[in-house]
């Protein structure tokens, strides 16, 4: 066949292959699982951690490092996933037409499928990002496993495109930018009950309980009552009951005093860690970290 | 500062489930004026629920953490349940539980009991049947109905004195004060701790200050049933015996120093790097590599040669350009070479063979893939001969030539791809 087309200056097989493998493309659309498994490529999914960082002194404990996504190392796996059945020369013409469309759809919703998931979409991503992450090694990975994460690069929130804990003491993300301030805030659910320390004694600053305002500090403190001080055993009832009495007295209270109104006394405020990354510029000046 | 700052906490005082955990006698009862009332269907059923046991799964996370070290004397332990309604399933109480219209609080099954060094407390594990009848008869234990099953489960239960329980344990008025839920953000959080929809979580507390020292105490926590109890803190009849036995349902320690060493000191000893060997100490040469973030690995060449070459993941400590790689026959395509120092890049001949390992692994879409592909390029074949023929075609009558043999085969293809097509 190729002879003939050749010798008489026609068309060569590849062009018409490629003209013609554009509009087939779609027939790879309709497969959703297709779709989902290279979105998911794209995301990293399915790769063990050891491709990912090949050696464990990369990670040393109590670090955070930062990193970029490389997209020709996720192409070439991309590539040698779609490779199945790849046979024949003209099998390597038809993935050459046809895959590049298909690549690049996967780059742009591989990195939204997190977000959709939790319907936070609040940009799409236009694929053409440079996409950067960090992985945490830390006590903080272990004892806080429901550690926020927010990721900013300038004044804009970045979408996270994954969050995981690989083992029990590393975290990895990757955002959809180039990230130069990462949040990292206690979680919620672990927002500690405790007190504050007063010559010698414990005391519990109170916050106000009143309509619009609540959880605001009140200047106002009691001392802990116990039932026994020596074993340490606090008189939890009697403790309410003196909360409820301070602020009543103070103007902050409210009708009711039950576990919730206690629990909003007891938690301690938030702790947040805030990283902003300086990059050096091109011409090596800056660089460096601070918190 | 950002949006962040603003969020709302919102807290719950309890979420009690529709129906508590138990067994349940459900009746329909037909109401005639004439005939009277008559029992037409009877129903048991049984609402089961964690009781000697609970999943790992249900469990968000505990502080102070499990193994941690840290300042924590100025604060109450205190455990995170995945499931909202966990604490209020059961009841402490010991009224018989007759569920007409909406349950009415209940005090929460649950409690922490936290032992300081040396305050003994061992935990043995044994079969629900076991724990729940001692052998000896100095140690108390609430009558438990037990479901036909649930004496062969297996079960941690502790003894502790008497005296002791009296006076480290949470008052049976304070366990109402001790449970709450509370509601949060689960997008900013990492995907292994609960999807979307996980909410809503249930805190249990404790009620017991930790010991602190300058070198660090060892403090236990341990997660206790308190089904059956009743209000065990007025109860006079316990301390007639001289070990009182609780179910553990989990436990963890802590250590607790006196200095200061929270979330916020971690942090702000966290060191903060690019993704890469440390270079210090390595050779001139190989600084430039180490700095792009490769890895030297040994490589075991196909005919069996070892050698040593250069790997790196898809996390670069610097940002690379995008040049996109062809699609390749096979990894080999792939390597990278420097005659200089002659050794290989393996890294995208890597990441192609591990694409194609993961796609192999799941069968149907490497089934599927093949099928497209195959039906694509038939289409493709046919498609482009003919395209080509007709030129053929036109070109030669064009040129008003007959080529005779070349011409008959040109028309016995046309027909047999029209029959194909």
């Amino acid at each position: 066949m190729r002879s003939w087309f050749k010798n008489n200056g026609m068309l060569s097989e590849e062009n018409v292959f490629c003209s013609i493998g554009a509009q087939l493309s779609i027939a790879y659309m309709e497969k959703d699982d297709v779709m989902d498994f290279i979105n998911g490529l794209y995301m990293l999914e399915g790769v063990p951690v050891g491709a990912l960082i090949a050696d464990g002194q990369l990670l040393q404990p109590e670090t955070l490092n930062i990193f970029y996504l490389d997209y020709n190392w996720i192409e070439a796996m991309v590539d040698g996933a779609l490779s199945i059945g790849r046979n024949c020369s003209s099998d390597l013409m038809h993935d050459r037409a046809v895959l590049p469309t298909l690549k690049q759809n996967g780059r742009l919703h591989g990195a939204n499928m997190r977000s959709l998931r939790y319907d936070r979409l609040s940009k799409n991503s236009d694929g053409g990002k440079r996409q950067t992450g960090f992985l945490l090694r830390s006590q903080l990975v272990e004892g806080w496993p429901g550690i926020e994460v927010s990721c900013c690069s300038g004044e804009t929130e970045l979408n996270i495109i994954k969050l995981e804990h690989i083992g029990t003491s590393v975290l990895f993300c990757i955002v959809d930018g180039v990230l130069d301030k990462i949040t990292l805030t206690e979680p919620v659910e672990s927002l500690f009950f405790g007190f504050e320390e007063a010559e010698e004694a414990f005391v519990k600053r109170l916050a106000s309980l009143k309509e619009g305002e609540t959880g605001r500090d009140v200047n106002v403190s009691v001392p802990l009552v116990f039932r026994d001080e020596e074993q340490g055993l606090l008189n939890i009832k009697a403790l309410a009951g003196d909360m409820q009495q301070a602020l009543t007295e103070a103007g902050k209270g409210s009708a009711y005093f039950s576990a919730l109104e206690f629990a909003l006394q007891m938690i301690h405020e938030r702790a947040r860690c805030t990283i902003e990354i300086n990059r050096k510029n091109s011409d090596g000046t800056g660089g460096g970290v601070h918190e | 500062m950002d949006a962040s700052s603003v969020k709302k906490a919102v807290f719950a005082e309890s979420c009690t489930p529709p129906l508590q955990s138990g067994e349940y006698i459900m009746k329909a009862v037909s109401r005639s004026k004439t005939l009277g009332d008559s029992v037409t269907a009877r129903q048991e059923l049984w609402v089961e629920g964690p009781r000697f046991a609970i999943a790992e799964e249900d469990i968000c996370c505990a502080y102070p953490p499990k193994g941690g070290r840290g300042s924590f004397g100025n604060s109450l332990p205190h455990i995170v349940f995945n499931r909202k309604t966990l604490p209020w399933e059961r009841s402490a109480d010991t009224q018989t539980n007759e569920a007409v219209g909406s349950p009415s609080f209940h005090t929460p099954w649950l409690a922490l009991l936290q032992l300081r060094e040396g305050e003994g407390g061992i935990v043995s594990t044994d079969t629900v049947q076991n724990a729940v009848n001692p052998n000896s008869s100095d140690i108390y234990v609430p009558r438990l109905h037990l479901r036909k099953g649930e004496e062969t489960e297996m079960c941690s239960y502790m003894d502790i004195e008497t005296s002791l329980f009296r006076k480290v344990f949470p008052a049976y008025e304070d366990l109402v004060y001790l449970c709450h839920a509370r509601q949060t953000e689960p997008y900013t959080k990492s995907d292994d701790t609960g999807g979307p929809g996980d909410e809503w979580r249930s805190v249990v507390m404790g009620a017991r200050m930790s010991e602190i020292s300058d070198e660090g105490k060892k403090n236990r926590v341990y997660l206790i049933s308190l089904e059956g109890y009743g209000d065990y803190s007025h109860q006079t009849q316990i301390d007639r015996f001289s070990h009182v036995r609780l179910i553990v349902l989990y436990s963890w320690t802590y250590e607790a120093v006196s200095f200061p060493w929270h979330f916020k000191e971690i942090c702000s000893s966290l060191k903060i790097d690019s993704l890469g060997l440390s270079t210090e100490g390595q050779k001139e040469e190989v600084l430039p590599f180490l700095e792009n973030g490769y890895i030297p690995m040994r490589h075991q060449i196909r005919n069996g040669d070892q050698t040593v070459s250069f790997y790196r993941g898809p996390l670069a400590p610097a940002p690379i350009e995008h040049q996109g790689i062809p699609s390749v026959s096979s990894a080999d395509s792939l390597y990278i070479y420097d005659p200089d120092i002659g050794m290989f890049d393996v890294s995208y001949a890597c990441a192609w063979q591990l694409g194609r390992l993961i796609a192999l692994n799941q069968k149907s879409i490497a089934m599927k893939l093949l099928q497209a592909r195959n039906t694509n390029r038939k289409q493709m074949h046919a498609a482009s001969l003919q395209v080509e023929m007709n030129m053929q075609c036109s070109l030669k009558r064009e040129e008003g030539q007959k080529t005779g043999l070349a011409d008959s085969v040109l028309l016995l293809l046309d027909r047999h791809l029209r029959r194909k097509a």
